[in-house]
């Protein structure tokens, strides 16, 4: 029942789960998100819809890819410790035997088809990280400050700063922004272009 | 001797990965990139196709680290770079669980999270560049990066099946 929360699951029935997600899972992001959302809310009920977007919410605040971190949430306030890391295993040991198994193929094997399958692969990566910063750029505030540090940070990376760097210094900066600023940096609503809750001040 | 070094040295730099690869798993890519190519671990290629196959897999781009460590230091070097990768964010989210809503009242706390994630797309770019530059050396390429972006961005095919095709446009179109 959506919006109900019921009991608890036994920890081998949260590991069942997870591993149909580890399995089915693929395509990542929202996709996989989705498909969390219909298991665990809507066909178990193990969180509310209210706890699910909370926990989606959270994991912005964590590194680390955005469904495992909501897997591991979600697992841990059902089960502790223990939920975390078996459900943290029950979700991944499918992708972790597939990559070995891809591993050990692209290893071994050697001829000309292969060669250029992967070549084939290396283009198309290229051609998918122009969708990955199209994407993640929708989800970041719109400011001269995110603009510039986006455009600084491509800089460092094309002259060989170890990107430890550039992501301390871009924290660092937020930071100063705020002190400077003293607004939150955040996604303005839209149809507004001016900045929420300005001060008209004297006209 | 050596191969203990080798794994040490991966669970210290995979560490270093799940900690800082904020804005979900295609921030680890400028942190994996950065790791693998200072210790000389895989060719840019062979990184690349190490993305590849954890976009083909089912689960999190982060998956890819197994790949890395396999080449590295075999089985076991891909237990402990998969264990290195997920356990900081794993920790941080149990830490969440108890403070985010203390987090959130942190006034500059969204600030340095935007500007993280900002800085985040900038270097994802950056590697686009880089790799683009470094694997892609005639029109062919050209044209199917150009393909693949458009197809992505336009009509929202999943990853998974836009590599199977480039794989399979691949196979007959760059076989050597």
């Amino acid at each position: 029942m959506p919006g109900v929360s019921t009991p608890s699951p036994s920890l081998m029935a949260l590991m069942g789960v997870y591993t149909k997600i580890g399995i089915l899972g693929f395509g990542g992001g929202y996709a996989v998100l989705a498909f969390i959302r219909s298991e665990v809310v809507d066909k178990h009920g193990w969180q509310t819809a209210e706890q699910f977007d909370h926990v989606v919410e959270m994991t912005a605040f964590a590194p680390g890819p955005t469904t495992s971190n909501v897997l591991a949430a979600i697992a841990f306030r059902l089960h502790g410790w223990k939920g975390l890391v078996f459900g943290s295993i029950a979700a991944l040991w499918p992708s972790f035997v597939l990559i070995m198994i891809l591993a050990a193929v692209t290893q071994v094997l050697h001829n000309p088809w292969l060669s250029g399958a992967l070549h084939g692969i290396e283009v198309a990566v290229v051609g998918l990280l122009v969708d990955v910063v199209w994407t993640l750029w929708k989800d970041v505030p719109k400011a001269v400050i995110t603009a510039a540090l986006a455009v600084l940070a491509m800089g460092l990376t094309l002259l060989g700063i170890s990107p430890v760097i550039t992501i301390v210094v871009a924290a660092a900066l937020g930071l100063a922004d705020f002190l400077v600023r003293r607004r939150p940096l955040q996604h303005e609503p839209a149809g507004n272009p001016e900045p929420p809750s300005a001060p008209t001040g004297k006209q | 001797m050596h191969f203990i070094g080798e794994l040490v040295s991966l669970l210290l730099n995979f560490l270093w990965v799940g900690l800082l690869g904020f804005g979900g798993g295609f921030g680890m890519i400028p942190l994996m990139k950065s790791v693998v190519l200072s210790h000389h671990w895989l060719s840019l290629g062979t990184f690349d196709q190490a993305i590849a196959m954890g976009q083909i897999t089912p689960g999190p781009v982060a998956i890819s680290a197994t790949f890395i460590g396999e080449r590295v230091a075999g089985p076991i070097g891909a237990l402990v770079a998969t264990v290195a990768v997920f356990a900081p964010s794993l920790l941080l989210i149990v830490v969440l669980n108890h403070w985010f809503a203390r987090l959130k009242t942190i006034p500059g706390a969204q600030n340095v999270l935007f500007a993280t994630l900002a800085a985040v797309v900038g270097l994802i770019a950056g590697v686009a560049v880089t790799l683009g530059v470094s694997l892609i050396h005639a029109w062919p390429g050209v044209v199917l990066a150009v393909i693949v972006a458009a197809v992505a961005l336009g009509w929202k095919v999943p990853y998974w099946a836009i590599i199977l095709a480039a794989g399979t446009v691949g196979a007959i179109w760059f076989r050597p």
